[in-house]
């Protein structure tokens, strides 16, 4: 039946992907959120030129399968950098590059057309007359995005950026045919060299779950905190109305 | 102390305003009146830069600028000497009421924010609000959503407000207390430009009646010369229209 020492151990060993795992996650979304957001604000116009060109690459994302688009990044673009080194008379040793660095571009080339789809509909969910209404108290563009627009645009879409979030860090699974050692990685490591692959693969099935778990928690308090702030004041203020407050509890 | 020249706007090829001259002197307080259609909204929403006016010269407290080619931070410059009250309120949903009116204080003007809250919660006493001051917009009703939102148009202490039909979308019942509200900042002395069609508001309040018809202003009027002797037959009939046992002297 199981081994449970060499579960214990292989946990061990799984648990020291995880930094690759969140470094992976991390890295991508603090490159692809504001490419994603700014993507978002020039599709919202679509007949621009420059937003045309993004609805190509939305597509173009949208039908490959990532296993494909991880082959050919991390087995082409090396030569590319390659052939542009000896183009521009520079030896570039493409060798050195981390492949993590491979894993950054992988994943934020795929996580910026999701992502900016996610914003563009929270962006056209907030209304433009409060956009208006911003300009008029004398607010730049800049200040109207980052009081007004932003913060309705993420309190909107936290279920979708929650869906993003744990779906890229099941993505990242596919980081080990880039040879990066993250959770599956060392799992698959682990499996080759004991030949018990059922123990290896249910010690990372357990190790997705707590994670994916963990992280959906954290955004349902957010959109806990979000109602809470809303109806905290209203059950307050309408303490004395019976009515209301049948209404509010549902009795 | 306001005053527009030559203001022309077309969507899709039709000339909405064909030219609209106005000036507005410090304390007054003039009323649009005018057909549905006739051009009103989007007079007041291209004097704020709402809208992109085609041509045309703005010039208010010392600043000149053209409609058309003023650049973005002209644009921000001349906005912070207006406020705009909107017919939909055009409230901040992510802000409570209180923060709603500090916003223009705080991230606008730079004003710290214990002086903003002072400063805000006084507008908000005088739209008589106070008690729901920490409300979401989606908690108060549309009377109290556009009190609050006269309460962030006052609270920069503008040189004029601009007040697209303040009333229109409020239910009957409602009605009464926002006309107050703007009685009130009247009889303060505060400079307004209000679109409108509560005529019996506007004669009670207004300095002068302003007429519009096809995209120009036919009519400058004092108040009460205005609908005793309006001077041009479209605004007569227009009253005649408005006012049922309205009569009138030429």
């Amino acid at each position: 039946m199981l081994d449970w020492k060499f579960i214990g151990n292989t946990i061990l060993k799984c648990a020291s992907g995880i930094p690759e795992t969140a470094i992976l996650v991390i890295v991508t979304l603090i490159v692809s959120t504001p490419i994603a957001y700014l993507m978002a604000l020039v599709n919202l116009k679509p007949k621009r030129i420059l937003s045309r060109v993004f609805q190509v690459y939305i597509s173009f994302v949208r039908s490959l399968p990532l296993l494909l688009i991880i082959y050919l990044i991390y087995h082409a673009l090396p030569l590319w950098i390659l052939s542009f080194g000896n183009f521009i008379g520079k030896e570039i040793d493409v060798y050195k590059i981390d492949d993590m660095v491979y894993g950054f571009i992988v994943f934020a080339f795929v996580s910026i057309p999701i992502l900016s789809e996610v914003f563009r509909a929270g962006l056209l969910a907030v209304p433009e007359i409060q956009i208006k209404a911003g300009q008029s108290i004398g607010m730049t563009n800049f200040q109207v995005a980052r009081h007004i627009v932003l913060p309705q645009v993420i309190d909107k879409q936290l279920p979708m950026l929650c869906t993003f979030t744990t779906n890229l860090i099941k993505m990242t699974s596919l980081a080990f045919y880039m040879s990066i050692r993250e959770i599956t990685g060392e799992a698959r490591v682990a499996a080759a060299d004991s030949i018990r692959y059922v123990e290896c693969y249910l010690v990372i099935f357990f190790m997705y779950l707590i994670i994916c778990l963990a992280v959906e928690q954290i955004f349902k308090a957010f959109e806990r905190n979000s109602q809470k702030k809303k109806e905290g004041n209203w059950s307050k203020n309408y303490a004395g109305n019976t009515r209301t407050q049948k209404i509010v509890s549902g009795t | 102390m306001l005053e527009i020249q030559g203001l022309k706007k077309s969507f899709q090829g039709l000339e909405i305003l064909k030219g609209v001259d106005l000036t507005i002197e410090k304390g007054d307080v003039d009323v649009i009146l005018g057909e549905s259609g006739s051009g009103k909204t989007t007079l007041l929403r291209c004097i704020d830069f709402l809208e992109k006016a085609d041509e045309g010269k703005i010039s208010i407290d010392g600043i000149t600028a053209d409609f058309h080619t003023a650049s973005q931070k002209k644009q921000v410059e001349i906005r912070r000497k207006m406020s705009f009250v909107f017919q939909n309120y055009g409230l901040f949903a992510n802000k409570t009421a209180l923060e709603n009116v500090m916003l223009g204080l705080t991230a606008v003007r730079g004003v710290a924010k214990a002086e903003a809250k002072e400063r805000a919660e006084e507008a908000i006493k005088k739209v008589g609000l106070l008690d729901r001051a920490d409300h979401y917009p989606s908690q108060l009703s549309g009377g109290q959503q556009q009190r609050i939102g006269i309460a962030r148009a006052i609270v920069t202490d503008p040189d004029i407000i601009l007040m697209d039909e303040p009333t229109a979308s409020l239910d009957p019942g409602l009605v009464g207390e926002v006309l107050h509200t703007i009685g009130e900042l009247a009889a303060g002395g505060t400079t307004m430009l209000i679109v409108t069609h509560e005529i019996p508001f506007a004669q009670s309040i207004a300095t002068n009646m302003l007429f519009m018809n096809q995209g120009v202003i036919i009519e400058k009027t004092p108040t009460k010369e205005f609908f005793e002797h309006p001077r041009r037959e479209e605004t007569r009939q227009f009253l005649m229209k408005s006012i049922s046992d309205y009569s009138f002297v030429i």
